[in-house]
């Protein structure tokens, strides 16, 4: 089995621990739906990195991301 | 004078270092050293003395620790003027949060915006004097706007530093807090944190990364706490930070992105403000020197053994370098926020901060924050610089090399980044260490099951998803820009295009009177010319005055000429005011 997929199943198993430890013995003061559904963390942490990626990784490097000698190159030497 | 000086705060802890900076500047070398061990240490006694505001005294604490091991990590540097000034900027910071007056504030203000743009071109590089132009550009901009507010505060008649959330939103408020803004990097005005940091020494970029920006968020608990327009920036900024670090290939510009993030956990705290809101944003402020001088120091140890700071020139460095890929593994999950880590004691602050206040929206972008805090620090950089497989040849050259290893790393440097591991540790451990110093003793309660199962599953399912995109996470080789971009492009092509019209405008006046005053220096210097002229005599060739027979003739000419203006001017007076 690959490195990556040895950390996908620990992963998976890590959390699976968690959800059980929440459902079993977490006792949440606030009453948000991320404080009361067992597990409710794992998608905001999911979906999370994958916003974050889309936004950093695809969009704003797209529009941000320029050549290492930008400042120097085109206007001359910069301020 | 005792009298105003005491009122004032401008006699407090932070001389000490203050003193012990000039002093540095002309002792022999093993003196030098003594000193800026024992007066960071000599400092914080006196915090612990004489200070009598808790705020005070907490930011006082943390400065003075961190004044203690960024010397013993720089303790091998042999630039003299670099250690002065790093150490007068350390000394300027504490005495900024120890005064009680808007003038010892603005002074030690800009004391700290001198010391700490010094400190950035002690470099001594092209690149740190043209960084460090730019940095004093934009903070003597911050520091005017905060005179401008603290003049018009002081011409109220108020003298002493108060709370200004509650006072009404005059010129006064918004000037001072646009000045304070710019040292809290709040967006626009933080381009300049990841401009000039990475450019200063390793040992400099300690310090920078540990007070500017601190002293900011010192100044928004002290006058802005409970400023509901804060919370936008700070969360906006807690996000921000992580998606540049995230794009981002500098090792040490990264960490400039990540001070921007942090500080937005901090702002969004001040904005909640309450007990825990103003706890909660001490306390992270706190455990953020600590585990952002660590990082900062790991990064410069791995920058000045290998020579490369670009994290695609790096990788493989964990089995070369463990005691600085250790102490980089402890402070980069401390400031994602790992139970038992410091960074998890402030946030469960804030995070408890938030939810009390029913500001839900807040809560859940600041854990989606925490996400991109995992996978920009703790996953990228420890996976890609240290304990990775590395396929670029440059990267494998580069962790090759000869000296690379922890052997070829000072004691001192070695010493000092135990200790800042050590204290993410302790005071992680042990939360009541930080709960303890806050204002108002707020506990954050960081171990009960939900909150630690919170953490743990947003980090695992974050932890998913960055291996999924893990071929695509390593950064390229490319700048990120900014909005420093907007003076560095446009305003630097507006700027030369004012100057030319404007010189030209000057050229063009001043040749226009030139070729006036030729033509009616020919008048002035034989007046009778106009009547001939006028009667359609042919006028006589030039003369050379000099070659001439009566020199005088042109001052007089003129003389006579100014008279009858002086004259004409004061009849047309005299009769328009008959």
């Amino acid at each position: 089995m690959g490195n990556k997929k040895k950390a996908y199943l620990f992963l998976c198993i890590f959390l699976l621990v968690m959800v059980l430890i929440e459902v079993l013995f977490a006792h949440p003061h606030y009453h948000m739906p991320w404080n009361v559904i067992p597990g409710a963390d794992i998608l905001i942490g999911f979906a999370g990195a994958w916003i974050l990626i889309f936004l950093a990784k695809i969009l704003m490097a797209r529009l941000l991301q320029r050549d290492e000698d930008y400042y120097e190159k085109g206007g001359g030497k910069d301020a | 004078m005792h009298d105003f000086l005491l009122s004032g705060g401008f006699l407090q802890p932070g001389l000490i270092l203050i003193l012990c900076g000039l002093l540095c500047l002309v002792v022999p070398q093993m003196v030098r050293r003594a000193l800026v061990l024992v007066c960071p240490l000599v400092s914080l006694a006196a915090v612990l003395m004489f200070g009598a505001d808790k705020l005070s005294v907490m930011f006082g604490i943390i400065f003075s620790a961190i004044s203690f091991i960024a010397a013993l990590y720089n303790l091998s540097v042999k630039d003299r003027f670099e250690v002065a000034v790093e150490t007068v900027y350390a000394g300027a910071s504490i005495s900024a949060v120890f005064a009680s007056g808007w003038i010892s504030m603005i002074v030690y203000w800009e004391l700290m915006a001198v010391s700490s743009w010094l400190t950035l071109i002690s470099a001594r590089t092209k690149e740190a004097a043209k960084a460090g132009f730019r940095y004093l550009m934009v903070h003597m901009l911050g520091g005017n706007l905060l005179l401008a507010g603290i003049v018009i505060k002081l011409t109220e008649g108020s003298t002493l530093i108060q709370c200004l959330t509650s006072q009404p939103h005059d010129a006064a408020f918004w000037l001072i807090l646009a000045g304070v803004a710019v040292n809290a990097a709040i967006p626009p005005l933080h381009a300049w944190i990841a401009d000039a940091y990475p450019e200063s020494t390793m040992g400099g970029t300690v310090y920078m990364g540990s007070f500017t920006t601190k002293v900011g968020v010192y100044f928004l608990i002290r006058l802005f706490a409970g400023t509901e327009l804060l919370l936008y920036f700070g969360v906006f900024m807690a996000l921000f930070g992580a998606c540049m670090a995230l794009m981002e290939n500098d090792l040490r510009r990264l960490f400039a992105y990540h001070i921007v993030s942090q500080v937005g956990y901090m702002i969004a705290a001040v904005a909640l403000g309450g007990e825990l809101g103003i706890d909660g944003a001490a306390a992270h402020a706190f455990n953020n020197i600590l585990y952002k001088g660590t990082l900062l120091m790991c990064a410069g140890t791995v920058i000045s053994v290998t020579g490369k700071r670009k994290i695609s020139q790096l990788g493989g460095l964990g089995k070369k370098m463990p005691l600085t890929a250790g102490c980089f593994l402890i402070a980069s999950m401390a400031i994602a926020g790992f139970p038992l880590l410091n960074g998890f004691v402030s946030k469960s602050l804030i995070m408890n901060a938030a939810a009390e206040s029913g500001t839900h929206w807040a809560e859940l972008l600041l854990m989606v924050a925490s996400v991109g805090t995992l996978m920009s620090i703790t996953l990228k950089i420890n996976y890609f610089v240290f304990w990775g497989k590395t396929d670029s040849p440059e990267a494998s050259l580069a962790a090759e090399g000869l000296g690379v290893s922890d052997a070829s790393v000072p004691l001192s440097r070695k010493i000092a980044m135990a200790l800042g591991a050590v204290g993410c540790v302790v005071c992680g451990i042990f939360p009541n260490l930080v709960y303890s110093l806050t204002p108002y003793g707020s506990d954050g309660h960081p171990f009960t099951v939900d909150h630690v199962t919170q953490y743990m599953e947003l980090f695992a399912a974050a932890s998913f998803g960055f291996l999924m995109y893990l071929s695509h996470m390593k950064p390229h080789e490319q700048l990120t820009l900014d909005i420093d971009w907007l003076y560095r492009k446009p305003l630097k092509v507006l700027i030369a295009w004012l100057s030319q019209t404007v010189d030209g405008v000057r050229r063009g006046i001043g040749d226009g009177l030139g070729v006036l005053i030729r033509h009616g220096n020919r008048y002035l210097h034989a007046p009778v010319l106009i009547l001939q002229e006028w009667f359609g005599k042919k006028p006589p060739a030039p003369r050379d005055c000099l070659e001439d027979d009566d020199v005088l003739q042109k001052p007089a000419g003129w003389l006579v000429g100014v008279n009858f203006a002086v004259f004409l001017a004061v009849v047309l007076f005299v009769f328009y005011n008959r």
